[in-house]
């Protein structure tokens, strides 16, 4: 999620209005750009990761400037062609294939203006750019380097550049080492043989992209032309990012310089700034957001929504989509965009009649018919985490080490595997009550979750139920009630064979049968076990593999 | 019996009466309290209303007590006849007829009194036989008729009836009462009645109890009739000697502990409350696998493998366990195609190489809509199905945040639903679990397009609450499973922050500490 922040009054200059914050508040929402939180001139917003272009001020007052019917349509910018080059070294494929690449003049950074172009580029490289890998962006004072430019894989240990913040030159394999972005970011290129870097004509090192920049080419204050290198693994998702930049740099008033992009086979001239066309079915509109709008109300909100009109026949339009945009991939797209400029909180409310007869799930009827027996027994139904650790289902169960299902990556060792067994668990729940009268009684139904190969997704899920009471006098005939009660009321014919297993305690459990197949265990928990989760006072238990012994 | 120590034996005694002694027992002791302190077994019958038996073995126990002897005795009983009653209520009729004869003058005919006694001549013959031989009056003649007239023309006062005195004695002590009755002359005024044939008489043999000096001391002290208890037991109840106790009063004020109760867990009771919601409105329950494959919880849903989502910060992945099962290999490649370069369903896609491998990861769902892209697969529009869930993000724990939570899922599969119908739905919903109020704000998912944020308001609070995300599954979601693109309007909505708010709870992992406290008292 992606929160950025913004002043408030700069965003009333850039919209050309002033709104009241309650009001301004609303308009962020309904554009879906919710705000996060308030502060005294500035405000946090929240971004949706399918809008990089709102990541600035800019963006967010160009987007907002349209919904508020100050601008309309396609915002238009010109592109001058420049005079820099990029040559792509051979080999760049391997190492990060694409750059795109774009130069503004003209530049009058305010602090304001220099807050978002910080904020953006982190907010890109962390969303779209994917932390870096997929897109970085590099931004340089254009002045004091010399094009051409080349993009070139470089040996790491070749080359050597005073890093941004840095005090001295540093060889990239040592950036990678000991600079701070270097041990952050030098995962990209982790077994890649050549590092990209981009130098000039005098081979002064520009930067050395996902990483850092040199302070060579940093941005200052004084900074009036800026040249801007995105690089990464897309190619339309670098130029996105280009588009987003630069157009971002003339909603202040700079001019965008297109740059000649020489890749080894071919060459571009960046920014490519023209619209993608998408062809918009007026029914489909219709169809989707129920509400019957004439052709002339969809333009004119497709204009509000600042995209570009063209050819519009009988039933179609066909829709320009401005290039900063990276969202558009169909035309429920647009259609999406339509909706909120109409103002979600326009459309009617309306439930169909659609006839469908309601099925249950039988098991889980069952379930909850048991759910309701246990209460009626007296026993307090818990809800516990799957997440469990291997030491509790283990050692602390007395139970032998065994295959559990394993997370990759726990949210802590407490975490780290999924529950076959519901009693550890509800021990742990006693152990949380110690401080509450006796007895205690309990119980939980739920998933149980153990590897099986023949399953489509390597485990089995089945449900078990398991209840424990705890008081000063229980014993295995507490335990041996609530199953006989069970067996009664479901109907079963379940027997008990004494049988040794932890965590219960010798000759004081036995074995839960349904003919031949066992069904679960019950019996005293061994004091151990009881020591093991800190508890002080018996307790007997039963836990029932339902999954196994209820049909549906 | 003579008794060494007294002290000692009242006391032991008196115990022993208290705690012991039945209550018949001690009402007959009481009866001894009254003078002359002697009593018959018949006496004591008719007045305690008690069995023949019951009075026969309580004496017997006074008696091995040393607070009564007993000794036989001939008694005679009289008993009233019909007759005798008749004039017991009343009077005899020669007073009844001397009191006429006062009041009309002291003198009449025959026939005016035969009128005055309704023509009884049997009662009238012989009251006047009564009082002609007491000399009370005398019978004269005149034009030759009797004439009935009172002797020395009636005196001041009315003449005394003892037969009257004993009718009305034996009448109020009821049927065969032990003579004497302590009346002068009773003896011959008995003899007369009888003759008369206004009583009857017997000769019996009974059991003459009288108290000895010890039981009199004993009578001094208190003997309460019936005994305290603390608690009504099945025994009082069984034997019926519960009328003979009286139950200790209790302190209806004491603090008591409550009841230790067995009820359903807060979040899994408002779990049960939404299914029904949805059953109402016509949905079917789905279930479907919590740990899944990569391929339905993201690639189904068209979220691209390089989504942030599925990154091991946000998504948690199984370790060492493979799949040997993925979906049709027609399915995979509709569903890479899309991710490529968007197949038949009109869209760009994502432009990347989809890769198997990402695909067969195995996941703990991240949401619950993995189960409504399995279901994309197998149903024939239209239809409404809802699944409740338990789904996995790594989260670390907080008062916000949990790493397991519950999610409410649900799809509307038809050709005519809307986003207006969308919305309709949620406010249905959100109606039925009682918020009056919602909002509708745009949101982004990456497998809805229209994507809505729902809110609901919290009056309590004054807040606008946020429950999740709904809209309509993306065409890049639809055509691929369902093989034809139809609206799908969707939702995964919260459940944890209904409980949070229903029960003022101000950190979200509460419920599952399992407090049994609150488990036990959580209001309904």
């Amino acid at each position: 999620m992606a929160v950025i922040t913004v002043n408030e009054e700069d965003l009333y200059n850039l919209l050309g209005v002033k709104l009241t914050r309650k009001n301004l508040i609303y308009w962020l929402a309904m554009q879906g750009t919710p705000i996060e939180r308030e502060h005294e001139s500035e405000l946090d917003i929240e971004v949706f990761p399918n809008r990089p272009d709102m990541l600035s001020v800019e963006g967010l007052a160009r987007n907002l400037r349209g919904l508020l019917n100050i601008e309309r349509g396609l915002p238009n910018y010109t592109v001058e062609r420049g005079y820099v080059q990029v040559k792509v070294g051979e080999g760049m494929a391997e190492v990060r294939p694409y750059i795109a690449a774009g130069v503004v003049r003209d530049l009058e950074l305010t602090d304001n203006f220099v807050k978002q172009i910080m904020q953006i580029q982190e907010k890109i490289h962390d969303t779209h750019g994917r932390k870096r890998r997929k897109v970085a962006i590099g931004l340089h004072d254009l002045d004091k380097v010399e094009p051409p430019f080349s993009y070139i894989p470089a040996d790491p240990e070749q080359y050597s550049f005073t890093p941004l913040h840095e005090e001295r030159e540093m060889t990239l394999k040592q950036i990678l080492k000991e600079n701070e972005k270097g041990r952050t970011y030098g995962y990209i290129l982790e077994g890649k043989e050549k590092y990209p870097l981009i130098i000039d004509k005098m081979d002064r090192v520009l930067s050395f992209p996902p990483i850092i920049n040199s302070t060579l080419t940093e941005v200052t204050e004084k900074t009036t032309n800026l040249f801007i290198d995105v690089t990464g693994t897309s190619f339309r998702a670098v130029n996105k990012a280009l588009n987003i930049l630069c157009t971002m740099f003339a909603e202040r008033g700079a001019t965008i310089e297109s740059v000649e992009v020489i890749y080894p086979k071919a060459s571009k001239w960046l920014p490519n700034l023209t619209p993608e066309k998408v062809t918009l079915n007026v029914n489909y509109v219709q169809k989707i957001l129920g509400v019957t709008l004439s052709k002339e109300e969809i333009i004119k909100l497709l204009l509000k929504s600042r995209f570009g009109v063209e050819r519009v026949t009988e039933n179609h339009i066909e829709v320009l989509v401005p290039a900063y945009r990276t969202d558009i991939m169909h035309q429920i797209d647009i259609v999406e965009d339509l909706a909120i400029t109409y103002g979600y909180d326009k459309f009617q409310l309306r439930i169909p009649k659609i006839f469908t007869s309601p099925q249950r799930n039988r098991q889980i009827e069952k379930i909850n018919e048991l759910r309701r027996l246990m209460t009626g027994m007296g026993f307090i139904e818990c809800l516990t985490f799957l997440q469990s650790s291997s030491e509790t289902l283990t050692a602390k169960m007395l139970l032998p080490k065994r295959k559990l299902v394993e997370i990759e990556n726990p949210v802590s060792l407490e975490y780290n595997v999924l529950r076959d067994t519901l009693l550890p668990s509800l021990l742990e729940v006693l152990k949380y009550n110690k401080r509450y009268e006796y007895p205690q009684k309990i119980f939980e139904i739920g998933y149980v979750i153990k590897p099986d190969e023949g399953a489509e997704t390597g485990v089995s899920e089945e449900i078990n139920i398991a209840y424990l009471i705890s008081s000063p006098e229980t014993t295995y005939t507490d335990a041996k009630a609530v199953l006989e009660t069970l067996s009664q009321i479901l109907n079963k014919r379940w027997e008990v064979k004494e049988k040794n297993r932890p965590p219960f305690l010798e000759g004081r459990t036995a074995e839960i049968l349904e003919g031949e197949k066992s069904i679960g265990y019950l019996g005293e928990i061994h004091p151990q076990v009881l020591e093991n989760f800190e508890l002080t006072q018996p307790v007997s238990a039963a836990e029932i593999y339902l999954t196994k012994t209820l049909t549906v | 019996m003579y008794r060494d120590n007294l002290e000692v034996d009242l006391k032991q005694v008196l115990k022993e009466i208290r705690e012991k002694f039945s209550l018949q027992d001690k009402k007959i002791l009481l009866a001894f309290k009254q003078q002359p302190h002697t009593l018959t077994t018949s006496l004591l019958v008719e007045t305690l209303k008690m069995d023949r038996s019951a009075v026969v073995r309580g004496l017997l126990r006074l008696q091995k007590y040393g607070i009564i002897t007993l000794h036989k005795e001939r008694i005679k009983k009289a008993k009233l006849t019909g007759e005798g009653i008749k004039y017991a209520e009343t009077h005899l009729p020669e007073k009844k007829l001397l009191e006429h004869l006062k009041k009309i003058g002291g003198e009449a005919s025959l026939d005016e009194l035969k009128n005055f006694l309704d023509q009884n001549t049997v009662e009238l013959n012989r009251s006047l036989g009564w009082l002609k031989r007491k000399g009370l009056i005398e019978i004269v003649k005149r034009n030759n008729e009797p004439f009935v007239r009172l002797k020395n023309g009636g005196s001041e006062f009315l003449p005394f009836f003892p037969e009257e005195t004993v009718l009305k004695t034996l009448w109020r002590k009821g049927t065969w009462v032990e003579l004497p009755l302590g009346i002068k002359n009773e003896e011959e005024l008995i003899k007369t009645l009888k003759r008369r044939n206004l009583l009857v008489t017997k000769e019996v043999v009974e059991e003459r109890a009288e108290l000895t000096s010890f039981g009199k001391e004993l009578l001094n002290y208190e003997i309460p009739l019936k005994i305290t208890v603390s608690n009504l037991t099945p025994g009082l109840i069984e034997t019926g000697k519960w009328r003979e106790v009286t139950l200790k009063k209790y302190d209806v004020y004491a603090p008591v502990a409550p009841t230790a109760v067995g009820r359903l867990h807060p979040t899994l009771s408002i779990a049960d409350k939404i299914r029904e919601i949805w059953f109402d409105m016509g949905f079917t329950e789905a279930i479907g696998p919590i740990v899944e494959l990569a391929f339905w919880c993201f690639d189904a849903l068209y979220q691209p493998q390089d989504h942030p989502a599925r990154e091991l910060a946000d998504t948690l992945y199984i370790k060492n366990i493979e799949t040997k099962k993925m979906p049709p290999r027609q399915l995979i490649k509709k569903v890479k195609e899309t991710h490529e370069n968007g197949w038949v369903t009109g869209s760009s896609g994502w432009r990347y190489k989809w890769s198997l491998s990402e695909a067969k990861k195995i996941v703990l769902r991240t949401h619950t809509t993995s189960v409504s892209a399995r279901f994309l697969t197998k149903i024939k529009p239209p239809a409404k199905i809802f699944s409740i869930g338990k789904v996995f993000r790594r989260e670390n724990l907080d008062p916000t945040h949990l790493h397991e939570f519950y999610q409410v899922e649900g799809i509307v599969v038809s050709e005519s639903v809307t986003f207006r119908d969308l919305l309709g739905y949620l406010n249905e919903y959100f109606s039925r679990l009682g918020f009056t109020k919602t909002r509708y704000r745009p949101g982004y998912f990456p497998y809805t397009e229209l994507s809505v944020e729902p809110e609901v308001y919290d009056p309590e609070r004054g807040e606008w609450i946020e429950l999740g995300g709904a809209g309509i599954f993306r065409p890049e979601v639809v055509v691929p499973l369902l093989g034809k693109d139809i609206p799908v309007l969707a939702w995964g909505l919260g459940l944890d922050r209904l409980t949070m708010r229903k029960y003022n709870l101000g950190d979200i992992r509460f419920p599952y500490f399992n407090d049994i406290k609150w488990l036990r008292t959580y209001p309904i």
